[in-house]
């Protein structure tokens, strides 16, 4: 119904609401005569009640006129059991509920606390070896599809966690897993391999020392990365420590700024079990303004294996709350 | 230089050898044995039917043809080929597909009872280029929309229909050119298929065409070595999104293809009167896949030992030893496994050489990183890459042979090793184990001819070279062992003799009219029996 038509309805039940209102009341100042005047009275004012209450909802605001049939009834009621008013009073009201909202409140909402990191879950969740797909791969009485499906899952996930695993895989009875986990290792081997090729190529024919130094510190990163992702094993991960150590040792030969590199070197010569040399090059990325909160747990590492352990209690004691990370934790509680 | 392939054209052949990706343009193990095949039977006449992917993925011919090589023709089922129709709707046979529809139905459930078989005799007719379900059909009519439609709806449980679709088609489009390749196919008394994939589903419509029985030799598994590809593989689409995705199940299309080709794999098994492997885990694992176990056997690679026995004598005692692996440089057989075995163990013997010997052609990107990686160990004095040489110079030369990996049937090198009187160290893969130590008792008391070690470790592969090169009495032994071994058990002889019997034995078989194939397996499947019947009694 549009807006012009339901003026119209609304005016036309006004007028005959108001002229019914009339012949109500005026009906009680008449003589008895055949009918009962009560009746007669209540009769007519039934009919105005409703003319006004369909004149009155055309008024009112648009939220109050539903659900339709209960705002007809509450407004019927209203004018015609308080004639003459009881239309107002509920005209009123709404006014005043439209001017002066009350402050609303539902039982459906509740305060609930603020989100926190459960950072005591994250110690507990090996990625790439989640409980569920682990037991799975490593137990070789599960249905081989499923030890598959398992698999395949963990190819898209960091080699650094799932490599110990897929090594493992590397000796299953099932030929289908060997090959996969194999396939698996050697693609992010290759990834790894083909930038190296590409940078050392590029290192064979740079001459710019800027250069020389940004395809070297490329080179450590990538050797690097092969040892950090588990990915070389025996002698080759000794040759591969060398390597790494051999390019950053020739980027910062070139600018011995780099306190990243630094860490880098001090890194390498953990792994080759050099401690002397960690803590020299770590004390070195130090000194430069590497972020000493991300280098006190290495030197510590250096400490431990130099066998000088009140340090390792008085630099894991200096992180505090600073030790954000959950598997530093423990350790920092411990020697603190 | 790569030649063009010759134009030899028959009107019959004694024996049709279906070969996909292999003989006469790839060398390697399987166009190897393939070639010995052909020239151990002079008298036979053979055709070959060549599948590959793409012209342009071929050299050429890297195989001079024998003589009695009597037909040969090239098939490329990945090309760009205009389709031989104009594109229009069409309502299509809604009972055709209906019938197709059953024939997926028994490969998705096996225990469903159904005779895949059975369906595909009976549907062969209707996948011709005027049949109810030919190629023309699926790609436009209105019956293809509506099944490819439901069947999306009912199983698949990636969310885009778009690459559902795509995929379906893609996947079935060589199944046709493969039907029109049975069309013009010439007749032969055998069809010999070394492999299942799209040759053997050729194979199997040619059995199911002419009533000639199929043979089929694997080396390796197919169905297997293409599910590992796919597996890995990082072009197949996983839409599903955060919350639809469990990681633990593999995406849809993934498994699709891959029960794609284990569907027709399944298909050739069914058609085969007899299945050949190398060995006997190959064995089995055709059963799992499929193949009824009474129409299996196990026929090993041979070599001609007599042509390799003065090998032995001409070896000569050198100041310094020889590694070789004999194969071509591809990631299949882990070359780098052996660089880096090489690199650990010339640590302790400082003069250790490795040879690699073999084609450096087919994937020249691995064979830059192969050489890279030789680099970057500084290796260059004691690595090789010797290309391909002629085996029997090589021998002599070479003290071990070294096998590392990753998948192998029977590795020829290693028998044609032992009868050079070099011992060999291979990867645990395929029949290795078998030949290094032997596959029953009276084998095993022959000795070992070398050592097994687990793949891509390099450092027992080191460690179990420098143990057989640094004791003298230990690698006589194994020279023994490799030497009486192949003498009982892998002669060229006794492969050629058991073929030579299976040719007879299928070439004689009557032919089995296709009708009368069609009534029979009608009678091994309810469903067509019932058919049949109706069929009957509407007559």
């Amino acid at each position: 119904m549009s807006n012009t038509l339901k003026l119209i309805v609304g005016a036309l039940a006004a007028v005959v609401g108001a002229v019914a209102q009339y012949l109500a009341i005026a009906s009680l100042r008449e003589p008895a005569g055949a009918f009962d005047p009560l009746l007669r009275f209540l009769t007519i004012q039934l009919a105005a009640g409703l003319f006004e209450s369909i004149a009155l909802r055309v008024m009112l605001p648009a939220r109050y006129r539903e659900p339709r049939a209960l705002s007809m009834l509450l407004l019927w009621l209203f004018c015609t059991f308080v004639p003459l008013l009881g239309g107002l009073v509920v005209l009123v009201s709404c006014a005043w509920a439209a001017v002066f909202p009350g402050a609303k409140k539902s039982d459906q909402l509740a305060d609930v606390p603020r989100p926190a990191f459960v950072t005591y879950l994250v110690s507990r969740v090996s990625h790439g070896g989640g409980a569920r797909l682990q037991a799975r791969l490593a137990n070789t009485q599960v249905a081989s599809t499923d030890r598959l499906s398992a698999l395949v899952a963990i190819q898209n996930m960091p080699t650094r966690t799932t490599g110990t695993l897929l090594r493992d895989l590397l000796a299953d009875p099932l030929e289908d897993i060997r090959l996969i986990a194999y396939g698996t290792l050697d693609q992010a081997e290759n990834e790894i391999m083909q930038k190296i090729f590409q940078a050392s190529k590029a290192l064979e024919t740079t001459q710019a020392d800027s250069e020389r130094y940004a395809l070297n510190r490329l080179l450590a990163e990538f050797y690097f990365e092969l040892v950090y992702q588990n990915l070389v094993q025996g002698a080759v991960y000794r040759h591969t420590l060398e390597q790494a150590d051999r390019y950053a040792q020739a980027a910062l030969d070139t600018d011995p700024g780099d306190g990243a590199l630094w860490l880098i070197r001090g890194r390498l010569a953990l792994a080759r079990g050099l401690p002397e040399d960690a803590h020299a090059h770590i004390g070195r990325a130090l000194e430069l303004g590497f972020p000493r909160e991300r280098l006190v747990p290495w030197l510590a590492e250096a400490e431990f294996l130099r066998g000088d352990y009140p340090r390792v209690s008085e630099l894991l004691a200096s992180l505090g709350n600073a030790a954000s990370l959950p598997t530093l934790k423990p350790v920092v509680k411990y020697w603190s | 230089m790569m030649k063009e392939l010759p134009n030899r054209r028959a009107a019959d052949a004694d024996v049709c050898l279906l070969l996909e990706g292999t003989f006469p343009f790839v060398r390697g193990g399987v166009s190897s044995w393939v070639n010995d095949m052909i020239r151990a039977y002079p008298q036979t006449r053979f055709a070959i039917v060549f599948i590959g992917s793409r012209r342009e993925d071929y050299a050429g011919v890297a195989y001079a043809l024998p003589d009695n090589v009597v037909h040969i023709e090239a098939h490329y089922l990945y090309e760009d080929v205009a389709a031989d129709f104009h594109t229009r709707a069409v309502e299509g046979d809604a009972a055709a597909f209906a019938r197709s529809q059953q024939l997926h139905d028994a490969l998705r459930d096996p225990r469903s009872g159904r005779d895949a078989g059975a369906l595909l005799a009976d549907m062969i007719p209707m996948i011709g280029a005027s049949g109810a379900l030919s190629e023309e059909q699926f790609l436009t009519s209105r019956a293809a929309w509506q099944t490819i439609t439901d069947q999306y709806q009912k199983y698949c449980t990636d969310p885009s229909f778009t690459d559902y679709f795509w995929t379906v088609r893609i996947m079935h489009k060589p199944l046709w050119q493969l039907a029109r390749v049975a069309e013009s196919l010439l007749p032969a008394k055998v069809y010999h298929t070394v492999s299942t994939g799209y040759s053997g589903f050729l194979g199997a419509l040619m059995h199911y065409r002419t009533g000639r029985p199929l043979l089929i030799s694997e080396h390796g598994i197919y169905t297997k070595e293409r599910k590992i590809d796919l597996l890995q593989s990082q072009w197949i689409r996983d839409n599903r999104g955060v919350f639809e995705r469990d990681i633990s199940r593999v995406s849809y299309f993934r498994e699709l293809w891959v029960r794609f080709f284990e569907a027709i794999g399944k298909l050739a098994y069914d058609a085969a009167d007899d299945i050949i492997s190398l060995y006997e885990a190959n064995r089995q694992r055709q059963i799992i896949d499929g193949a009824r176990a009474e129409r299996t056997q196990c026929i090993p690679n041979g070599i001609d030992v007599q042509a390799l026995a003065p090998l032995v004598a001409e070896r000569k005692p050198r100041s310094h030893k020889v590694v070789g692996l004999i194969g071509r440089v591809v990631p299949i057989k882990d070359i780098k496994t052996f660089i880096r075995a090489i690199f650990i163990a010339s640590r302790t013997m400082p003069d250790l050489e490795g040879w690699i010997i073999g084609p450096e052609e087919e994937d020249p990107a691995y064979v830059l990183e192969c050489r890279a990686l030789v680099e970057s160990l500084g290796l260059s004095r004691n690595l090789k890459f010797l290309g391909f040489q002629r085996i029997d110079e090589m021998m002599p030369q070479l003290d071990v042979i070294a096998l590392t990996s990753i998948s192998e049937a029977l590795p020829l090198v290693v028998l044609e090793g032992f009868a050079a009187g070099v011992p060999s160290i291979t990867t645990d893969v395929g029949s290795c184990r078998q030949l290094i130590e032997g596959m029953d008792e009276e084998d095993r008391a022959l000795g070992a001819a070398g050592t097994v070690v687990q793949i891509a470790e390099p450092a027992a592969f080191a460690q179990a070279v420098l143990s057989l090169l640094a004791d003298d009495d230990r690698w006589r032994a194994a020279q023994q062992a490799g030497l009486a071994r192949v003498r009982r058990y892998y002669t060229k002889k006794q492969m050629i003799d058991r073929y030579r019997t299976l040719y007879e034995r299928l070439s004689a078989l009557p032919d089995r009219a296709r009708d009368a194939m069609a009534s029979a397996l009608a009678a091994q499947c309810p469903m067509h029996g019932a058919r049949s019947k109706n069929a009957q009694e509407a007559r």
